[in-house]
């Protein structure tokens, strides 16, 4: 028994790892894709375009691995930063905004019952569940009476009043017992007090895992800042790829791994959290 | 701890990464700004433009004799060389008398024979003249016998034909008498009149005849019988038959006896058919005369046309005939000649300088023969020097004759001079030569000197520097100026190319039209790369 056991763990551990192997395919290309010269990616990827025929192919090493790709981003295109830092910036202000909407706005639904609350609530959940399609002219309509059309805040401000975060907190405030909130109150903690000292620590995974989501949300922003920003300065990364032709696709590949690496390091800074925080909301729900 | 630990880690390397990046801009913004073309900008300016002129000359003489002496004559020596200063009187060259000597032997020889060629001439013209006049007379005289004779021919036709006419006039006259044809009509018509009464009367007699003897026998027979009534009628009816014949035939006696003769005229026929035929013979004559005289008359004018013209052909002014005025002008010619070749003979053919100068050109040379032209060129030092320059065309523009301009020759100070003459360069079509006259005392010969002028243009609204002014292929004027374009790093100022018309310009300065540029417009002037429309440019540092 405990040879089939063995044997069923390993055709199970192989099973899984290619699984894992096939995931991260996309990444793989990436990496080698950067380091492949032009002419191979041109040889690999001429049918893509009209003047060959064929299936497109791929190497997994390529035959002359160069950095002259890294070069060209890194030292030659000043563009590449422009948005870079454009897309660091939207993504700033909006988990901060975020995070100092969303908070108060899910302690209030979690502790506090007023009037209409959990219509109120239902109301979230439904407008979190709509499309950007679906408020998109509504969107326009209001940023446009702002003013705010062709500007980062167009992006920006409906970005930090989302109600997924509000959410994903929410489910993390309502684990907390509402005898320790009371306990609190009793040794005479007052209610910014309770928020800040037992609230956030306690919600920090949920608050954690709702910043890491709501960044690779905003990271990979396309629909919005297509539909409300004009000028190429103020693009972000994720509309700036697409701009690249086929004959630049080593350019394309290094700036994807490039916009890949902060999404990478956030993933490793919140992993635990993020777990722990979508682990918990589903218990809770 | 330990999780907040490698948080740690993590955290510096996400900040590490930025801090890489935002290295990577620095550099990156760095390289790009380095590769751009830096340029340098001005706006345009209101102004007037001044068009300097300079042009370079020397000074030249003023007016040149030239010395000239027979072409071919071999020249022995020249005395002078050029920029020699020579007198009035001095030897400039001489030339080989014995070969003059030679000349000038074949130059008389020349002239005789010229002279015996006319004299010959002149006699062929004489002689040639008296036979003409001899022609001349000779066909009037043929002319004046031809008149008469047709003179002659003319009268006698006429005098036949006035004889012919005479004749039908009198046989015309004599004409015999005929019956007209209206009394030959009453006459046939009395006799037919006649004789059909007389054939009626008989006709009648002879019916009256008849109805008697019808009667009588009627009355024989009835006398035989007893019919006394009709017996009596018939002998009445007899008897009346009988009074009837008697009666007709009393008539029928009456016209017999008294008949009406036949007309008969042709006797007056045939004397006036014979008359008809002699008028034609006449007539005929006659008309044979009228021809012989027409005939004559016109044969009479052709004889005087032909004599006519031989008359005109022999008075006619004779063939043009130049040879003799030609051989006599080549006669004065070599005569001319002669005397110029005794006259350098008689110097024994040295030539000499006729005023004082300097000796600019020597067109002889030792042992060759003089050529057809100048054969020496010296200057005139008495009459003003001359600065000559060349103008190209565009200066020509601001440089005209009698402007009032300043010349610098040598070391010397500048002068206010006036210039004289501009005219297009013969040998160079797109150049234009001045020539300024100088004041006495001024310059030298073969002296270096520079023209200036200065014009000053009205005032444009719109001058820009000239080296913002550029040209495409279609020789069409252009200037950038600076726009802005937009792009993923911003607003960022390129080179706009905009097309403009030029007005008028100088070494410095270009004047173009308005419209096109506003007063705060940035031209490029200059740049650090070669720029192309929309290249993206930054100021020079």
């Amino acid at each position: 028994m405990a040879v089939w056991k063995r044997i069923r763990r390993a055709a199970l551990f192989v099973f899984l790892t290619a699984l894992g192997i096939f995931f991260c395919t996309p990444v793989l290309f990436l990496l080698t894709g950067s380091v492949t010269s032009r002419y191979e990616l041109n040889q690999y990827l001429a049918p893509l375009s009209d003047a060959a025929k064929g299936f497109v192919y791929w190497k997994w090493m390529p035959d002359y691995p160069t950095f002259s790709h890294y070069e060209n981003v890194l030292l030659f295109t000043p563009q590449f930063y422009v948005v870079f830092w454009n897309s660091v910036k939207i993504t700033a202000l909006i988990l901060a905004g975020q995070l100092l909407a969303a908070v108060p706005a899910a302690w209030a639904f979690a502790v506090y019952p007023f009037p209409c609350r959990r219509l109120l609530f239902t109301v979230y959940l439904v407008l979190m569940l709509m499309p950007f399609q679906v408020t998109m002219l509504s969107s326009y309509l209001v940023l446009n009476g702002l003013h705010l059309m062709n500007t980062h805040g167009a992006v920006i401000l409906p970005a930090v009043f989302s109600t997924f975060p509000v959410f994903l907190i929410y489910r993390s405030f309502c684990g907390i017992p509402k005898e320790l909130l009371e306990a609190a109150r009793v040794d005479g903690a007052g209610e910014w007090q309770i928020f800040r000292r037992v609230g956030i620590p306690l919600a920090s995974g949920g608050i954690l895992s709702s910043a890491v989501l709501g960044f690779l949300e905003c990271w990979n922003l396309i629909e919005q800042p297509l539909a409300f920003l004009k000028d190429q300065s103020l693009w972000p990364l994720s509309l700036y790829l697409p701009e690249i032709s086929l004959d630049q696709a080593g350019y394309a590949f290094v700036a994807s791994v490039i916009t890949l690496i902060p999404a990478l390091f956030v993933f490793l800074l919140g992993r635990d959290y993020l777990e722990r925080g979508i682990a918990a909301s589903a218990l809770k729900e | 701890m330990e999780l907040w630990k490698k948080q740690k880690k993590i955290l510096a390397a996400f900040g590490g990464f930025f801090v890489l990046m935002f290295l990577g801009t620095l550099v990156s913004r760095a390289v790009y700004a380095s590769g751009l073309t830096q340029v340098e900008t001005e706006t345009p300016r209101r102004m007037s433009l001044a068009h300097q002129v300079e042009a370079s000359g020397i000074v030249r003489e003023g007016q040149e004799y030239a010395v000239h002496t027979l072409p071919g004559l071999r020249v022995r020596t020249v005395y002078v060389q050029i920029g020699e200063r020579v007198e009035e009187g001095t030897l400039l060259f001489d030339l080989d008398t014995e070969e003059l000597e030679e000349t000038v032997q074949e130059q008389r020889l020349a002239v005789k024979k010229l002279e015996l060629q006319i004299q010959a001439l002149e006699q062929n013209q004489s002689r040639e003249e008296a036979l003409r006049q001899q022609e001349s007379a000779r066909a009037d005289q043929d002319y004046t016998a031809a008149r008469e004779q047709a003179d002659q021919n003319v009268a006698r036709a006429q005098d036949d034909l006035d004889a012919a006419e005479d004749a039908l006039e009198e046989h015309r006259n004599s004409r015999p008498q005929v019956t007209s044809q209206e009394d030959r009509q009453a006459q046939q018509t009395a006799y037919e009149e006649w004789a059909a009464k007389e054939a009626q009367a008989k006709q009648a007699m002879e019916e009256a005849e008849a109805a008697w003897n019808a009667a009588e026998e009627e009355v024989k027979q009835l006398e035989g019988q007893q019919a006394e009534a009709e017996l009596e009628a018939a002998r009445q009816k007899a008897a009346e038959a009988q009074a009837a014949f008697h009666t007709a035939q009393a008539a029928w006696k009456t016209l017999s006896d008294n008949p009406v003769e036949k007309p008969d005229f042709s006797a007056e026929d045939s004397a006036l058919e014979a008359w008809r035929e002699q008028q034609s013979s006449l007539e005929s004559s006659a008309a044979s005369a009228q021809r012989a005289a027409e005939d004559a008359e016109q044969s009479r004018e052709n004889t005087l046309q032909e004599a006519g013209r031989k008359v005109e052909d022999a008075a006619a002014a004779p063939a043009a005939d130049s040879s003799l005025e030609v051989t006599r002008l080549e006669l004065e010619s070599a005569q001319t000649s002669l005397e110029r070749y005794e006259k350098i003979l008689e110097t024994e053919g040295k030539i000499y300088a006729e005023a004082e100068g300097v000796v600019t050109d020597i067109c002889v040379s030792p042992g060759d023969p003089a050529p057809d032209g100048a054969a020496v060129v010296y200057a005139d030092l008495t009459s003003p020097l001359q600065f000559g320059g060349s103008l190209t065309e565009e200066q020509k523009q601001y440089v005209n004759q009698g402007d009032e301009v300043e010349l610098k020759l040598g070391n010397a100070s500048r002068i206010d001079v006036k210039v004289d003459y501009v005219a297009q360069s013969e040998s160079s079509p797109q150049m234009y030569d001045i020539r300024i006259f100088l004041p006495e005392n001024t310059g030298s010969i073969g002296e270096s000197g520079t023209m200036y002028a200065e014009v000053q243009s009205e005032t444009y609204t719109c001058c820009i520097p000239l080296e913002a002014l550029r040209e495409d292929e279609n020789q069409r004027d252009y200037i950038y100026v600076l726009g802005k374009r937009s792009g993923i790093l911003g607003e960022e100022l390129a080179a706009e190319k905009v097309y403009v018309r030029v007005l008028d310009q100088n070494d410095s300065y270009a004047a173009i039209e308005e419209g096109a540029l506003d007063a705060d417009t940035e031209i490029i002037v200059s740049e650090t790369a070669e720029l192309n429309e929309w290249d993206v440019v930054r100021y020079k540092d």
